[in-house]
């Protein structure tokens, strides 16, 4: 992948490159501040700002499953108590959950979401292809070779939960698939971040750049992603379990099994607004800013306030509601970054995989 | 004097050829070969019925197979229709009639006990054609005569997507059956006695005509529907007139090439090399329903539309339109269109040539799994023309809507 990648910097090589050193620029929160609507977005500065965030998060998520790998061959190998697998899981899909957003450039050539998080999943793929890899031999489950090859179905976070969570004999196979998490972490990683990787893409942007004949589309991309990630949050995580009144569906929850579905939202909410606020920072102007950030507070407060797991949470009317009033709050904070954020920015929201159906 | 009357009348002919791209003129011809689509569509599906109607009256080879071959040409046209479906929200709520997927075809018939059943589906294995009676929720739904009614009824039950009752692929599992070669050679097997009352195999073989019979009547009418819609006067103009025109077609074509085809129906396959997950599974016509797709997207944009018999419903386009304002965006956004047409033709021409969808899809199958991968290229590297023809066009993206209806924290948390 990095080839592919290293041959769209490549046809670069002739224009002339608009070199960025990382040390050139200071901190640059907050300030300086244009008016929005005058075209004075300084998108280069938005862009590093926000490659340091991005980098920041594939990078803990990387170190998240190096954990989970070591913990699961402690776990299984060397007796190790389960404790400590159970918490770097949940540390590995909090880690992930922020860049569930980011569904482009590597995580998208590399297949990694799906992989990664094969969720929603509605036709129980990935139990059936459990099924296929707990037949193989003890040695070939706990290689991350054999479980790159098989289905992405059991390659990520939801097998593992249900193999921690349910009967199934879970050793030797957490083993194998954490270490191919951790592969795919590394490749993913690399291929943003290294020489020539999607992050010089991102900083090459001009009229002969594969991906980004602009600035602007690189600030563009993660505006959508941002707008994508709430769209997951609204309509996958709370409103696959909502249902309707009539009928609701607890385990159609993401990570019900592990008790993980708040949490694993309010991670992603949390990224969402560290982009705003680290990323974007000051080239959003400060009231909208703000107000965007405090609705995002309002929301994982609305989180913390529903006082039982969303999958119980779902099936009573009285509490149903609970459930409701958070998705409602992040359907306000989709409507603040578009009448606020997108205009203030110059940009609009592009396609994104919540596009089909 | 004669030879300049002579050129000016061959400039006139060749600037009616260019198609002058006025915007109204440009919708009217995209709702043109939308309707032209679906009218077509029509004519198949009820050439469809009438080659189920003599399968259910004569059951035997013959009879099936020409049904079957009914079912594939009645897909050409529909796929095409395709890239009208998201950015026009009265086709996208009548869509899931016809073609949903994907399903729980154990909710119509016989399935393979480890082939069929899903969790998250308490009906995934209710098997209507076997049924006459089902309990759902304690209550008793009479499906004792299989009508459409009926069919509309059972559809998404219970709000749950995959008990997929009508349309083309309810068809289809009844037609070929489910495909048990998993990603080796060859579709679904279904006998013609599955149909044949005096010689019934697979159980109910009455009740399994008589539900493929309201299934295609059921396809008929709301395909009628869909003309309706495209139709002057129709609700689809309409809405193309209180919206932006404009933007309903683009969306459709980018939200079709990028969330819906390379995404839901080509890349998540792939990734779980899982025949199950190719559009028309049962039938392996898959290859087809992909180039289809592909095709109308494209023959959105260059407004231009080959009917089934062979006539051109064509005019001002979207091409058009933005190579007035950027010619070198609208050539480059035709050239990303023909290069994911190669990828999807070429795909095609192999799954022609003897090689299915599902065998290309195998985990191992490094050539397969790279000709799907390169028509997900293509529809990845249109999608961001096509997002930047949006931006030329000077439209408004997606709208959002707001809600505060629960937004009294004091009444929900208390």
């Amino acid at each position: 992948m990095t080839r592919l990648i290293l041959c769209l910097i490549a046809a670069l090589a002739a224009a002339p490159a608009v070199a960025q050193v990382k040390d050139e620029y200071n901190e640059e929160l907050g300030l300086p501040y244009w008016a929005p609507g005058r075209g004075q977005v300084d998108h280069d500065a938005l862009r590093r700002r926000s490659l340091v965030v991005l980098e920041t998060q594939y990078s803990a998520f990387s170190q998240a499953t190096a954990d989970l790998t070591d913990a699961a061959v402690a776990y299984c190998d060397q007796g190790a108590p389960r404790a400590a697998v159970e918490q770097a899981f949940r540390d590995t899909w909090l880690s992930w959950a922020p860049l569930d957003s980011y569904q482009f450039g590597p995580v998208e050539l590399n297949g990694a979401a799906l992989a990664v998080n094969f969720w929603p999943d509605k036709k129980n793929f990935v139990g059936r292809a459990l099924r296929d890899l707990l037949a193989q031999p003890e040695n070939a489950q706990r290689d991350p070779a054999v479980i790159a090859a098989g289905s992405a179905a059991a390659q990520g976070l939801p097998a593992i939960e249900l193999l921690l969570y349910t009967d199934a004999p879970e050793c030797p196979a957490i083993i194998g698939i954490s270490g191919f998490l951790n592969d795919m972490a590394g490749t993913v990683y690399h291929d943003w971040f290294d020489d020539g990787g999607w992050a010089d893409l991102a900083r090459a942007a001009g009229p002969d750049n594969p991906v980004y004949l602009s600035p602007q589309e690189f600030t563009k991309t993660l505006y959508t992603a941002l707008d994508f990630g709430l769209i997951r949050v609204a309509d996958q995580r709370l409103g696959r379990p909502l249902g309707t009144y009539e009928r609701s569906f607890p385990t159609r929850a993401e990570g019900w099994r592990s008790g993980l579905t708040a949490e694993i939202i309010d991670a992603q909410l949390a990224g969402i607004a560290v982009m705003i606020r680290d990323g974007f920072a000051g080239d959003i102007r400060e009231p909208d800013r703000a107000w965007v950030l405090r609705l995002i507070e309002q929301t994982r407060a609305r989180i913390d306030k529903i006082g039982m797991p969303i999958p119980e949470a779902v099936k009573d009317p009285q509490t149903r509601i609970r459930v409701e009033a958070v998705r409602s709050k992040v359907d306000q904070i989709r409507h603040a970054l578009a009448e606020d954020v997108g205009p203030g920015l110059g940009v609009d929201t592009g396609f994104s995989p919540a596009d089909g159906d | 004097m004669k030879n300049a009357l002579t050129s000016l009348g061959l400039v006139l002919a060749f600037s009616t050829a260019v198609h002058a791209a006025d915007k109204e003129a440009v919708i009217d011809n995209y709702a043109n070969i939308a309707l032209a689509g679906y009218q077509d569509s029509l004519v198949q599906a009820t050439a469809l019925k009438g080659a189920i109607d003599a399968l259910v009256s004569a059951p035997g080879d013959a009879t099936l197979l020409a049904a079957r071959a009914a079912w594939v040409e009645a897909r050409v046209p529909y796929q095409q229709t395709e890239a009208f479906r998201f950015g026009n929200p009265s086709v996208d709520a009548w869509e899931g009639k016809v073609n949903a997927w994907p399903l729980d075809e154990g909710l119509i018939d016989y399935v393979d006990p480890l082939l069929g059943g899903n969790d998250e589906n308490p009906f995934s294995l209710a098997n209507i054609v076997a049924n006459p009676a089902i309990e759902i929720s304690g209550a008793q739904l009479d499906a004792a005569q299989i009508t459409p009614a009926l069919l509309q009824q059972l559809h998404e039950f219970d709000g749950i997507e995959a008990n997929v009752a009508t349309g083309y692929h309810a068809i289809e599992f009844l037609l070929w059956g489910q495909d048990l070669n998993g990603t080796d050679a060859g579709a679904g097997a279904r006998p013609a006695t599955d149909f044949d009352t005096a010689n019934c195999t697979g159980g109910n073989c009455g009740r399994r005509a008589q539900y493929l019979v309201a299934a295609a009547d059921l396809l008929i009418s709301d395909l009628e529907d869909a003309v309706a819609l495209w139709v002057d006067g129709g609700q689809a103009r309409a809405d193309l007139a209180e919206g932006d025109g404009l933007v309903m077609a683009f969306t459709g074509m980018g939200s079709l090439s990028y969330g819906e085809q390379a995404g839901e129906r080509m890349k998540l396959g792939l990734l779980l090399h899982d025949p199950e997950e190719e559009h028309d599974c049962f039938s392996d016509n898959t290859h087809n329903s992909h180039y289809y797709d592909g095709l109308g997207i494209r023959n959105v944009y260059t407004g231009r539309y080959v009917r089934i018999d062979g006539s051109v419903v064509e005019g001002p386009s979207l091409y058009d339109y933005v190579a007035q304002r950027d010619a070198a965006l609208a050539d480059a956004l035709l050239s990303d269109m023909n290069m994911t047409m190669m990828a999807l033709g070429a795909i095609k021409s192999t799954a022609e040539a003897g090689t299915a969808y599902d065998q290309m899809l195998a985990a191992g199958n490094d050539a397969g799994n790279a000709l799907i991968q390169a028509g997900i290229d293509g529809l990845v590297a249109q999608t961001r023309n096509i997002e930047r023809a949006v931006k030329v066009v000077g439209l408004e993206g997606v709208s959002v809507e707001g809600s505060d209806s629960l937004d009294n924290e004091s009444e929900v948390f208390k």
